[in-house]
Order: C-alpha cells, then structure tokens, then sequence
C-alpha cells in the first residue's frame, strides 16, 4: 500500500463515518479497512472521539426564560389575527363612509355617530399605546427582538 | 443535556410540519440545543437566551407563509447564527468560550469515575476549544448537535465539499490532542 492510498483513505474516514460517502467511496474505504490496521486504528478511535463529543453534558436554558418565551409564542397567532381584524374594519368602515359622504351627504344616524365615536377612541387608544412605546423604546434592552 | 436526545427527533418531515401545532412541537423539540447553539457562539449565557428568544421569534412569524420549504431545523441554526453575529459585530468582542459549561455525563458512576469523566470532558473540550472557530462550529454542528452535512452546508453557506474537508481537519486536530485518551 502506498503512502499517497492511506493519505486517501484517512481523508475519506471522517464522511465514512457520518454515512456521507458515496456507495462507490464507501466501498473502497471499507475494503482499504479491512488490510490495514493503522487506518483502522484511526477510524476506530475518530468514532470514539464522535461518541465523546456527543456524550459532551451542556447546561440547560433557564426554564423561567424558556416558558416566557413559550407563551409570548402562544399569542402571536390570535395577536396577529387580531390586528388583520382591526386594520380590515377600520379600513372598510372609512371606504364605507367616503363613499357615503360622497354619493349622498345626510346627517349621520344614532347608530353610526356611536360607531365613529367608538372607532375614533379605539384609534386614539391604539396612537397612545404607539406614542409610550416610542417613548420607551431607548431604554427597552428587548427592542431589537422582532415580536 | 447530551446530543443523543436531540439527534433521535431531529429528524423532521417539512411535510409534516405544516400540521397543526408543528411550531410548538419543534419549539419544544429543538429548543434546548438552539441555547446550547447560541452559548456556544456567544458563551454568554443571557445573550444566549436574548438571541434564542429572539430566533425562535422571528421564525414563527414566518413559519405559516411555505411550511413545506425549509428544513425547520437548518432555517433555525442558520437564523440563531445571523443573530448572534449580529450581536458579536455590535459589540466587538469574541465569543467567551467558558469550558464551565461543559460537564460529561455520568449518571451512575461514584465519585471518582465522575471526576474521571469530568477531566476526560474538559481535556475534550479544551482540545475543541484550541480549533479556529470555523472548524469548532462544523465540529460541535455534526457531532453534537447532530446536523447532517447537507443542513451544515445550508446553515453556514458552505459547499457540501468544505463541510467534509474542515470536518475532517477539525476532527483530525482534536484526535491529535486526545489520543492518550482514546487508545
């Protein structure tokens, strides 16, 4: 065996191991194996060093911190739902009443003055809440997270 | 925490990720080897947690739009990695390599085994530690975390063929420094 078939094989070991050669490949090292105690000895102990590295005992997530998380991703479907909603009624109750305004202007009804009102605080509401976050967001150590 | 947990439900069908509850199962699957992903590229334990928050965020927002497309477990390695460089490059440092974070386990051994394994694991990891980062990274993504090569290439950008060559360098090098152990 030459030296230039064993630099061959010791560069194919690594992928034989991991099941990433080709069948072809595979097979050529496997045989190359069986002949030569050196190159065995190498894979043999590559294997045991996968094993220890796998073996390797990290430190758990801070649970406190994982369940957080879980929770704020338990909301983000309804919230995003939600906002869909909000956007949508705000959107076609304005097209509603320009289009109302301008077909045939009449004094608004009971019904709908209670609906704009509520409309108009539930907006404010939402510019205030944009306004504090604004406000926060130099001190808010979370702001690059996307939520 | 050790690899083989992780590595017997890594494997995911995408087509079966697009069911109902997918997210929350692979969440739940893969959530303690995402920190572990982050610790050991920031070695900072409360940046770690920020930047798996911050992934596993950013996935679910996207996750319903092609369920199908991805590799789940690829797309979150590969998003954890883009944060977490973003984080080193606004900070300016390197990453803080702790081997306090690395214990071997040995659930029924006495104390002196213990402190055996415990050596055994530090040398380990002391020896992976001595690799330039990029080798370190393919290391720890193959052989702990239990990527194939495929899903490294995809998550670092790197051809297939360089996966397997600086795999092989990596694992090359750390033979050299344990080989009294491994014999």
């Amino acid at each position: 065996m030459t030296p230039h078939l064993h630099e061959e094989i010791r560069q194919l070991l690594s992928a034989y191991l991991d099941r990433e050669l080709t069948q072809a490949e595979e097979q050529r090292v496997r045989i190359h194996l069986e002949d030569c105690e050196e190159c065995r000895r190498a894979c043999e102990e590559l294997a045991r060093l996968q094993e220890l590295t796998r073996s390797l005992d990290f430190e758990e997530p801070p649970e406190a911190r994982m369940k957080e998380l879980e929770k704020s991703l338990s909301v983000q479907a309804p919230r995003r739902l939600g906002w869909l909603f909000i956007l949508a009624g705000l959107a076609a109750w304005l097209i509603y009443g320009a289009v109302t305004w301008v077909r045939h202007w009449r004094p608004p009804t009971v019904e709908e003055l209670i609906a704009s009102a509520v409309i108009i605080g539930f907006v404010m509401l939402l510019l205030s809440v944009v306004i504090e976050r604004l406000r926060q967001l130099p001190h808010d150590r979370y702001r690059r997270i996307e939520r | 925490m050790t690899a083989t947990g992780f590595m017997e439900t890594n494997v995911m069908s995408p087509a079966t990720e697009g069911e109902s509850g997918a997210f929350a199962n692979f969440f739940e699957r893969s959530r303690r080897k995402a920190y572990s992903f982050a610790l050991h590229l920031v070695g900072n334990r409360d940046e770690a947690m920020d930047i798996t928050q911050e992934a596993y965020l950013r996935l679910h927002r996207r996750w319903p739009a092609s369920p199908g497309e991805h590799d789940p477990t690829a797309w979150l390695y590969a998003v954890i990695r883009n944060i977490a460089i973003d984080h080193m490059r606004r900070r300016a440092r390197r990453p803080e390599d702790g081997l306090d974070h690395v214990t071997l386990r040995c659930p029924s051994a006495g104390p002196e085994a213990a402190a055996e394994r415990n050596e055994l694991a530090r040398q380990l990891w002391e020896a992976i530690g001595n690799l330039p980062p990029g080798q370190r990274e393919i290391l720890l993504l193959r052989d702990w975390h239990g990527l194939d090569y495929g899903q490294i290439a995809e998550v670092l950008g790197l051809s297939m063929g360089t996966v397997s060559s600086r795999l092989h360098h990596a694992r090359e090098k750390v033979r050299e420094q344990m080989r009294r152990f491994l014999r």
